[in-house]
């Protein structure tokens, strides 16, 4: 009987220490967020001067408004604090949106042009919004580059041709697969919510990798393999989930987006 | 932790018994690392000194004991510092360094430094040929070496 009330006693106070010890914040207390934070934050500012120069960015016209008209509305019927997201508009041929580090949302004039309504647009943003929800950026870059590597970059103790080879890997290259399935969900979840209908990210898809006459200029659905796979998970995730779609732009604001 | 003065081994006894605990003392570094390890050790200081007397099998027991039952704790410590270091980053990835995983690893530090400091203890302790019966360990021990008839006979 002993040895039984020992064990249990033992077993006892070993998770009542850990439970104990877990209410401090040990995160806090050794400035481990801050650290991260601060790493983010560096690296932000150095991808972001190397990816924008010489970039055609769009600045103050009808389009960027209605782009962060809708960047807003998903960010805020989602819980996203808007105020971290900065929504770029470049103008770019290629059919292509990304998130770069420290919130930056990137979206191309030839996607806009490629898309047929204002839900097929929102599904692109909504998946780039996963990707930044769920810090994607961060995580990845660290997989394929390693800790050190960022660390240097951020302190500008690497060349530039390091830095442009990981803007080039961020903007023309996917996440992995389960990074990819992650944020199609979310974007799934994100349309609901804001009242958009989330089977056009299914027909997006569907849609560009059946399209033969847009091949070069195909970056986002060429840097999204299996898009038709994806198509049909998204699908599935959708079931019978209660759509409840609403239009969202004004003809004019949607034909301002579609004529930059 | 209760010394007892009833059992009175002969020198090499002690001195043999007080080994088991300095064993583990000697992989400590590896142990820390391994956890496993540590337990292999004792496993296999108590086997090669299961024939021999009450003092010493009733010892090596105690130690191995507390090797057992520390190690799945300290292989969960282990295991959680790999899947942290080799899913990314300590920062950004699935399973990031948290409060949890840094509270889990002080206890474990807390509970192995109290094993060394008794071990540390007992092992002095048995040198002098003093019986010393740790909390859990201790009872376990008495629970599984109850044959006194070799005691004396095969030192």
């Amino acid at each position: 009987m002993k040895p039984i009330v020992h064990f249990i006693l033992f077993i006892a106070l070993f998770f009542l220490l850990w439970l104990g010890l877990s209410r401090i914040n040990w995160m806090q207390l050794f400035h481990i967020q801050e650290k991260s934070t601060e790493l983010e934050s560096k690296l932000s500012g150095v991808i972001w001067d190397a990816y924008s120069e010489g970039a055609q960015e769009i600045h103050g016209t009808p389009a960027n408004a209605n782009l962060s008209k809708l960047v807003n509305h998903l960010c805020s019927t989602n819980q996203i604090d808007t105020t971290k997201i900065k929504v770029h508009l470049f103008k770019n041929d290629a059919i292509n949106a990304f998130t770069l580090p420290g919130g930056h949302l990137v979206v191309y004039t030839g996607l806009i042009h490629a898309t047929d309504n204002e839900s097929e647009l929102a599904a692109v943003v909504a998946h780039e919004l996963g990707h930044y929800k769920k810090n994607h950026v961060m995580k990845r870059m660290v997989k394929e580059v390693g800790l050190s590597l960022l660390v240097n970059i951020s302190a500008g103790k690497s060349g530039a041709p390091v830095v442009q080879k990981l803007v080039s890997m961020l903007t023309s290259s996917s996440y992995d697969q389960s990074m990819e399935k992650e944020a199609d969900l979310m974007a799934v979840d994100f349309m609901l919510k804001a009242h958009f209908n989330p089977n056009a990210a299914a027909d997006f898809m569907y849609k560009l990798s059946a399209d033969e006459s847009i091949p070069q200029q195909l970056q986002w659905i060429s840097t999204h393999p299996e898009s038709k796979e994806r198509a049909k998970y998204i699908l599935d995730y959708i079931g019978n989930k209660k759509i409840d779609a609403m239009p969202f732009f004004k003809k004019e604001e949607w034909d301002a987006l579609k004529n930059q | 932790m209760t010394t007892i003065t009833e059992i009175k081994p002969n020198d090499h006894e002690s001195e043999v018994a007080s080994n088991g605990y300095l064993l583990s003392f000697i992989v400590l570094f590896i142990g820390l690392h391994l956890p496993i390890v540590n337990l292999i050790a004792s496993v296999i200081f108590f086997a090669a000194n299961r024939k021999r007397s009450f003092f010493i099998r009733w010892h090596t027991m105690q130690v191995m004991f507390s090797q057992l039952i520390l190690v799945p704790f300290n292989s969960i410590g282990f295991w959680w510092t790999i899947h942290i270091l080799f899913s990314g980053s300590i920062f950004f990835s699935e399973t990031p360094i948290s409060s949890s995983y840094i509270a889990y690893m002080i206890t474990l530090v807390i509970f192995n430094l109290i094993e060394f400091i008794a071990a540390l203890y007992a092992a002095v302790k048995v040198r002098k040929g003093i019986h010393v019966e740790w909390f859990l360990f201790g009872p376990l021990a008495n629970l599984l070496c109850k044959d006194k008839s070799l005691a004396q006979a095969t030192t």
